[in-house]
């Protein structure tokens, strides 16, 4: 579970956001919305996989069937299939430039280059019409070796590939982290010290906690990094047995993630950008976004570490290292609902399943690779892997808690529960502070960004065109899991199995 | 680094490293029956 939730955005989303939202003052709503966002919503989930689970279902539409005896249950579901399967391509896609990088890192490819050159090194690959640095077929070669990884995981099953992967992966991704971390608190300064990167990662700006926008990317913040509203968590939830806890296991997963982000990945990027380049690069850099945070200036930073061409090559091995393996032990994890659900609806043999989904897969991340530039992944990272989770988390609230019964949502969190959990305080926050949350953070978003995203307010007019075939793509995979919900369905009452 | 940078990176690390701390003792101390039953429709 630990391992699904720590993914890049701990190492290159949360160091931003917390720059860009007040500093220090940042990590007050963040607090505030992982205690009232983030950990109810990991229980629910939890709750309700491993309430789905009790009855044969591993994915969402069988979950919500289960707690909510009504038909449409099952299609409200289909947010479980399709977010987790529209994520996991793209995600495949950027976690193939962390696979790349870790190559080149290895082979001194980027070594000597300037911070022109590093991003020439990264545009061209982004970009297949301008192979002045990588050749068309690089980044097809890396997809496609990044995909052949996890579905080789995935096709081991739970616990010879998934459990055996997070066993080797995230002490790895912890160790590499934390020899980074000291590396980079230990070393001289330059432009500034690394302290002073701290120091302006953690300065509290109090005016910023009037601002609307800076609690709402807190709660964003939490609610990406837990990998919430997703339907993984609730997938590997449904293999636990109806007396396994819940709330402590649940909360450890939080707490581990929370550790990973704000002691490792808060310590990392933008202490070490600072340290190289000072304070106000770092600014420019941390608005430029977290891929050229990654990407281009963590590879300027190692090229300039003490200790030569060995030391440059081992820090980039460790960071785009960490990144793969925080990005692999999260995308197994995003196949694994697609993967349950063919498999328990339709009878498939788990080669069969792990075959159609990765032929899916190397289809349509093609077209990420093809169409990278003109915003075909923006789109998808927005509706699905933004939007889509918002809306899955609050279908979530509403069918365990609201439809099921506060009551026996709280009782079903409880149950064999390592820890105390106080039943009233748990009911009202499940019934209303977490659902009133996830609504404001909806409506917010709606009206700030969906409503200007759906219209293409500034977008090139040659942008316009691969964005709405980008849309196209997904609405398609939407009904036809939609269709294949019915499918199931139809299949089960004619097989006489329980809906 | 400022007295004020500190103390709210000395808060967000004490808090996050206090929680996970807590949460592994418990889970360390709690007695953990490792049989685990087949999954729901998938093969393991």
């Amino acid at each position: 579970m630990a391992g699904n939730a720590v993914g890049l955005g701990n190492f290159l989303r949360f160091p931003r956001q917390a720059v860009a939202n007040g500093g220090g003052t940042f990590m007050i709503p963040y607090f505030i919305a992982l205690l009232l966002v983030g950990i109810p919503l990991m229980w629910v989930e939890w709750g309700i996989g491993r309430r789905g689970g009790q009855a044969g279902h591993g994915s969402l539409p069988g979950q919500f069937s289960t707690l909510w005896k009504h038909p449409v249950a099952k299609y409200l579901g289909v947010m479980g299939l399709f977010n987790t399967l529209i994520v996991l391509i793209y995600y495949c896609y950027i976690e193939s430039w962390t696979l790349a990088w870790t190559f080149f890192s290895v082979a001194g490819s980027m070594r000597g280059l300037d911070e022109q050159g590093m991003k020439q090194f990264l545009y061209s690959y982004q970009n297949l019409s301008d192979p002045s640095v990588h050749a068309v077929w690089v980044p097809f070669l890396f997809f496609a070796a990044t995909l052949g990884l996890n579905f080789f995981v995935v096709s081991k099953g739970i616990s010879a590939g998934i459990e055996r992967l997070a066993k080797i992966g995230m002490p790895i991704l912890f160790l590499f982290a934390a020899l980074l971390v000291i590396r980079v608190l230990t070393l001289p300064p330059a432009a500034a010290s690394p302290w002073e990167g701290l120091n302006f990662m953690y300065t509290p700006d109090w005016a910023a906690l009037a601002r609307p926008s800076v609690w709402l990317a807190a709660a964003g913040q939490i609610f990406f990094t837990l990998s919430v509203g997703m339907g993984t968590l609730s997938a590997y939830a449904s293999y636990l047995r109806k007396h396994d806890d819940i709330a402590l296991s649940g909360l450890a997963t939080a707490a581990t993630n929370e550790t990973a982000e704000v002691v490792l990945g808060g310590s990392l990027a933008i202490p070490a950008v600072v340290t190289f380049f000072g304070v106000g690069a770092a600014v420019t850099i941390a608005q430029g976004g977290g891929f050229d945070l990654g990407f281009i200036s963590m590879p300027l930073v190692f090229n300039q570490l003490p200790g030569g061409a060995w030391v440059a090559t081992a820090a980039g091995v460790m960071w785009f290292g960490l990144l793969f393996f925080a990005g692999i032990t999260s995308s197994v994890a995003m196949a694994t609902p697609a993967l349950s659900f063919m498999e328990e609806n339709f009878g498939w043999r788990r080669q069969k399943s792990v075959a159609v989904i990765a032929t899916l897969a190397v289809t349509l991340g093609a077209l990420h690779i093809l169409y990278y530039q003109r915003g075909f992944l923006d789109e998808w990272d927005y509706w699905a892997g933004t939007f889509g989770l918002v809306v899955c988390a609050l279908l979530e609230v509403i069918v365990f808690v609201w439809l099921f019964g506060p009551d026996n949502a709280v009782a079903e969190i409880r149950q064999g529960a390592r820890m105390y959990l106080p039943p009233r305080l748990l009911r009202f926050v499940l019934t209303w502070v977490t659902p009133f949350f996830l609504l404001v953070l909806m409506g917010w978003w709606t009206v700030q960004e969906a409503i200007p995203t759906l219209l293409m307010r500034g977008r090139a007019p040659e942008e316009v065109a691969v964005r709405w075939a980008s849309r196209g793509v997904m609405a398609a995979l939407f009904v036809l899991q939609l269709w294949l919900i019915r499918l199931a369905w139809r299949r089960r009452a004619a097989e006489g199995r329980p809906l | 680094m400022t007295d004020r940078a500190l103390a709210f990176m000395v808060f967000a690390w004490a808090f996050v490293l206090g929680l996970t701390g807590w949460c592994f003792y418990r889970l360390l101390k709690a007695d953990v029956d490792d049989d685990r039953l087949p999954p729901p429709g998938t093969s393991l």
